[in-house]
């Protein structure tokens, strides 16, 4: 529709709930629609608080969409998101944003240095970033050397560039911690060892992650329960280990999917 | 000494070397003959059917017609602006022309008021060709601004949509492609600037002293002109990007899609 719009006065909406910890993310009956193409729809999913949930599926199935809808990088046009019995529009989106961490498939950093990217969420807050203690330890958590903070990201490969970003997304302690293909550029040794940081994570401070995966040996690592979805939709919840013994191998990619 | 206008006959003897040039592309077969020629007829069809309205525009001194001619000039210049754009819609050129009529009203404003001391204040001999100079180098520079703008928020969409998901508000995400944007369109106001007089003689300088103005009179004159487009194409530049801002973000910190855009 022609919009004649222009004159916006605030850029942001002004008000918005708080964020509660603690509370069942729900979806129901969720859709998306990009142009005229249906991404994915009738989605009843619930995440619980602390729990860990992996997301498996063909390539084209709504995987990476249903990520950005968690953290409102885009809005369903059909259905709701609830936070409690809270609608997720009405949450402020900064605390959205605070409390959803998202890690993106195959990430870019920021141009600038490694310490410059770890400061950015503190910076656009106008918070006080941490010493360079505590910044390293963010880095060490990931499995990246101590001595990386000044480093240029232009040099970093594409595993270096998947951890920091879990080390940028994990610096602020979200609540929920989406990712999309967290460990496809990763060797088995650091996929476990970032799996291992997640753990901690989860058992110190609940965190409940929610990640992407086409790699059948990273799964067991990333979460215990799994939405498998085919076709724009989910077609099964469960555990691990029921779910794998019974999904066909088109679930499975060998060396991680280009995703949707 | 005195200064003369050039009368027709001088025209006829002045087009004397663009015809032997003429005469030795048409010769050699090396082309552009048939566009030069149309160009040149364009350009005394145009300039002879300006110089007539501006005649009948001068000779009213009305209020209401400079206004009127104002509009247009604004209408005109964010049809052009929209059209740099491809697919941008009604929405740019309705932004251009928001942006470009509170400017240059301010600016043209204070001009001619405490600048020129124009009375009348809207003298249309004044206040045409003023306008003409100020909105001429604004539509280049905001349409610089706009299809930066839009160019690198769609190269840098993760990078962006990285920002946000740090928590960043749209205007945080969005400020290396602003600050890209106001780069394109400043930079060629402050090169003209920067070698104005050195390296050439701005054409309103040099039309003024040929029409036997003072010298220092044509100088004040240009670097009020200087100022004025500076002024225009920095507000302007701001005004649009700030709109732009708005349209191409959700108030819920969101990049929309160009599929969105568009429509």
């Amino acid at each position: 529709m022609l919009s004649l719009s222009p004159f916006r006065i605030r850029p942001e909406r002004p008000t918005g709930a708080e964020w509660t910890r603690g509370l069942p993310l729900e979806l129901r009956e969720v859709e998306l629609r990009r142009g005229g193409t249906t991404i994915f729809s009738g989605v009843n999913l619930t995440f619980e608080p602390s729990r860990r949930y992996v997301i498996v599926g063909p390539s084209g199935a709504g995987k990476s969409s249903l990520l950005r809808v968690l953290n409102r990088l885009d809005d369903p046009q059909g259905g709701e998101i609830r936070l409690g019995g809270l609608p997720l529009k009405e949450i402020a989106i900064s605390e959205v944003r605070d409390h959803v961490g998202l890690v993106f498939q195959a990430p870019r950093a920021l141009p600038g240095t490694v310490s410059e990217n770890l400061a950015y969420p503190y910076q656009v807050r106008g918070e006080t970033v941490p010493d360079s203690n505590r910044l390293t330890a963010s880095l060490v958590e990931v499995g990246l050397p101590e001595g990386w903070l000044t480093r240029d990201v232009g040099g970093l490969s594409g595993g270096e560039r998947q951890r920091l970003a879990l080390a940028v997304a994990l610096g602020r302690n979200p609540e929920i911690l989406v990712m999309d293909e967290p460990t496809s550029a990763l060797d088995p040794e650091s996929a476990r060892l970032v799996a291992n940081a997640l753990d901690r994570r989860a058992e110190m401070h609940g965190m409940r992650t929610i990640a992407v995966t086409h790699h059948r040996g990273h799964a067991p690592w990333l979460g215990d329960t799994v939405v498998r979805m085919e076709r724009g939709t989910v077609v099964e919840v469960g555990p691990l280990g029921e779910v794998l013994a019974r999904s066909e191998s088109s679930v499975w990619e060998s060396g991680g999917g280009t995703g949707s | 000494m005195t200064v003369l206008a050039p009368s027709w006959m001088g025209l006829a003897y002045s087009s004397v070397p663009i015809g032997l040039g003429l005469i030795v592309l048409a010769v050699r077969g090396l082309g552009q003959v048939r566009p030069m020629i149309v160009a040149l007829i364009r350009l005394v069809v145009q300039l002879v059917l300006l110089g007539l309205v501006l005649e009948w525009v001068f000779s009213t001194d009305s209020v209401g017609v400079v206004g009127v001619i104002a509009l247009i000039m604004l209408l005109v210049s964010a049809q052009t602006v929209g059209e740099r754009l491809k697919g941008s819609g009604w929405a740019l050129k309705v932004e251009s022309f928001t942006a470009l009529a509170i400017v240059t009203a301010l600016v043209m404003a204070i001009a001619l008021k405490w600048g020129l001391r124009n009375d009348p204040w809207y003298s249309p001999r004044v206040v045409v060709p003023l306008l003409g100079m100020v909105l001429g180098n604004s539509v280049t520079a905001i349409a610089l601004a706009a299809e930066r703008f839009h160019s690198d928020l769609n190269a840098d969409r993760d990078l962006v949509e990285l920002r946000l998901s740090l928590g960043a508000t749209s205007r945080q995400a969005a400020l290396p492609a602003l600050r890209n944007a106001v780069r394109a369109a400043l930079t060629p106001a402050i090169n003209n600037m920067t070698i104005a007089g050195i390296v050439s003689i701005p054409g309103m300088t040099t039309g003024q002293i040929l029409a036997g103005a003072r010298v220092q009179d044509a100088i004040r004159y240009q670097i009020l002109v200087y100022l004025a487009m500076t002024a225009t194409i920095t507000l302007t530049t701001l005004l649009l990007l700030r709109m732009r801002l708005g349209r191409y973000f959700t108030r819920d910190r969101q990049l929309r899609r160009e599929i969105d855009l568009a429509s």
